[in-house]
């Protein structure tokens, strides 16, 4: 009973306006002088949460997103999704969401995505007539695509909360990333049949697409390489992140020398800032998921839930559904950090494979951030686009359906998820 | 939700804020130290094939102490991640003391990374780390100093709330 009390009290702290980090922390304290524990254990659990090597790849993958779109890639790729698919009606909607998928081989975070590119994204729909309820509803939906595409910050924070190899992770959220994408162009697809949706071009240009792409050669290749890297075994998730890092600054400073010396001091303040902000909170949510397990939550919640089904699939279900709901009104790594502990014994007890269930959570908490109230991407392109939540929310609904659909689809069919790694042998 | 960027409300600049800024230098420059360390490592291990351990455990640390004080940057500009859809909506005096609440908040988990941070550094000391042979109370000590550092810069946020608020309900 006390749990749930101190859990809403964090709540109400966050709703109001307490910085989420400092809510979380303002409740364990509380918690732990109610509980009469020394209040050591507060700082233990802090520094603990963040004394990871592996959290190394956040500000990693932050830092590269920065340079890739000081550096001109970003406009590359962007250039070569338009000439590939600008021709069919809708056309700038789809590159949108390729460009996406691209931009999620290097950067890992919806938030970063849609700061640096959704201004770029959300002006170019307007000159191209598209109505401004679809662009924010589709540039908001694609964003949800950086967490689950290799490299996934969401999946760093579960690889380590759940002691899953991140490497494994990123492979198995590949097909997943990729199927979110398709859905998203299904429904730009149904959306350009019955309301007609402009094309950019009124023909395919081959020659276009050969320039775009010869120009676009390095920015393509560095998802390949970063992906390729971690598969082949060359180097570790985190290793990967400063590969990246590397990768970018070279091609953005010596090849398309776009890159200047105050874009590249900035992007590392920039990475290293929102780094601090995001650690913070994991470090807060760790004291707050120590003291559920001091307080045998996760026993509870698993006697709880094994007493409704035993089936994994309605365990699933029911643990995306709960995960939804979550996503709706917290911050996606203090979810993870806190409530991972509690769910890990009833995956083991119903033979939930770990990386499913990562895999599934990324999509899950990257929905979350473009579900009203407190989703923090629809923050964002509320403040480009200025407009208000409740016209954010009526343009997402098409999109976050498909993407609920294929949500779904990951959660009853695990082998999509995990055939990859099987495949390549880390499973 | 705000994201992480500085807060055009934040209190102007002062000393706290002009030593802020250099903090926020100091971490970038930290972030660079540690991307050129995980480098090395990929460099050392597939190039040379002479894998190298101390750079995992420096760079682990360097990101323990950059977390704090990037953390006590956020708190000078008030650009921590949090929910503000109904504190941006308050208004008057009690939007002033929500914001109050909110600070108070920050000054009391600040005071206890501050107090408890230190008793902890301190009855840890004879712990070392397995390669490099530094104190592993080393990672709680940015927790303790950070935590310090806050206190006066939620002091000041304090004073802008209400000197803003007052001027404010001063012109109506």
């Amino acid at each position: 009973m006390s749990v749930a009390i101190f859990v809403l009290a964090a709540l109400a702290l966050m709703i109001i306006g307490v910085p989420i980090a400092f809510a979380l922390g303002a409740a364990s304290l509380a918690y732990l002088l109610w509980l009469d524990v020394p209040l050591l254990a507060f700082v233990q659990q802090l520094s603990k949460g963040v004394d990871s090597y592996s959290l190394l790849a956040l500000p990693f993958f932050i830092l590269a997103g920065e340079l890739m779109n000081h550096g001109g890639i970003t406009d590359k790729i962007l250039r070569f999704t338009n000439a590939l698919v600008g021709h069919v009606k809708g056309g700038l909607a789809h590159a949108n969401v390729i460009s996406e998928m691209i931009f999620s081989g290097v950067t890992g975070s919806a938030v970063a995505d849609a700061a640096a590119i959704g201004t770029v994204q959300l002006k170019a729909m307007g000159d191209n007539g598209y109505r401004k309820e679809f662009s924010v509803g589709l540039i908001s939906s694609a964003m949800t695509i950086g967490p689950v595409i290799p490299p996934s910050t969401i999946m760093v924070v579960y690889g380590i909360a759940a002691a899953v190899p991140i490497g494994t992770l990123f492979v198995g959220g590949l097909i997943p990333g990729v199927l979110m994408g398709i859905g998203l162009m299904l429904t730009i697809a149904f959306m350009a049949r019955r309301g007609g949706l402009p094309k950019l071009r009124d023909a395919f240009d081959m020659r276009e697409l050969v320039v775009s792409m010869r120009e676009a050669t390095f920015a393509l290749l560095a998802p390949v390489a970063i992906i390729g890297g971690i598969v082949g075994g060359v180097f570790t998730a985190t290793e990967a992140g400063a590969v990246a890092v590397a990768y970018c600054f070279l091609v953005g400073k010596y090849w398309y020398r776009e890159l200047q010396w105050r874009h590249v001091f900035g992007a590392f303040t920039n990475a290293m800032m929102m780094t601090a902000t995001i650690l913070i909170i994991m470090g807060m949510s760790n004291s707050f998921a120590w003291l559920l397990a001091f307080q045998q939550v996760p026993a509870q919640f698993a006697e709880q839930l094994l007493h409704i089904s035993r089936s994994p699939e309605v365990i699933l279900l029911l643990l995306m559904g709960m995960y939804l709901v979550l996503g709706c009104f917290m911050e996606a790594i203090a979810i993870v950090v806190m409530t991972i502990p509690v769910v890990m014994p009833v995956l083991a007890q119903v033979g939930v494979d770990p990386v499913h269930f990562g895999v599934l959570l990324a999509v899950n908490m990257a929905l979350g951030t473009i579900t009203p109230p407190l989703g923090i991407v629809m923050y964002v392109i509320c403040d480009i686009a200025k407009v208000p939540v409740d016209f954010f929310a009526r343009s997402i609904w098409p999109f976050t359906i498909s993407l609920v659909v294929v949500l779904i689809l990951l959660t009853l069919v695990p082998s999509i998820t995990l055939a990859l790694p099987r495949w390549v042998g880390l499973l | 939700m705000s994201a992480p960027s500085t807060n055009p409300e934040a209190p102007p600049s002062s000393l706290v804020g002009s030593f802020a800024q250099l903090i926020e230098w100091v971490v970038g420059g930290v972030l660079l130290v540690i991307v050129m360390l995980a480098c090395l490592q990929v460099f050392m291990r597939f190039v040379l094939d002479r894998p190298l351990s101390w750079p995992e455990e420096l760079s682990t640390l360097l990101l323990v102490w950059a977390v704090a004080f990037g953390s006590f940057v956020a708190v000078v500009r008030q650009s921590h991640l949090r929910v503000d859809f109904i504190a941006a909506k308050v208004p008057g005096l009690a939007g002033d003391l929500v914001n109050t609440l909110s600070q108070l908040c920050i000054l009391a988990v600040a005071c206890g990374m501050a107090w408890y941070g230190w008793a902890f550094y301190s009855s840890t000391a004879g712990d070392t780390s397995t390669t490099l042979g530094y104190g592993r109370n080393l990672y709680y000590l940015p927790i303790a100093i950070a935590g310090a550092a806050m206190i006066p810069a939620v002091l000041c946020n304090l004073v802008a709330v209400w000197s803003r608020g007052g001027a404010k309900r001063g012109q109506v």
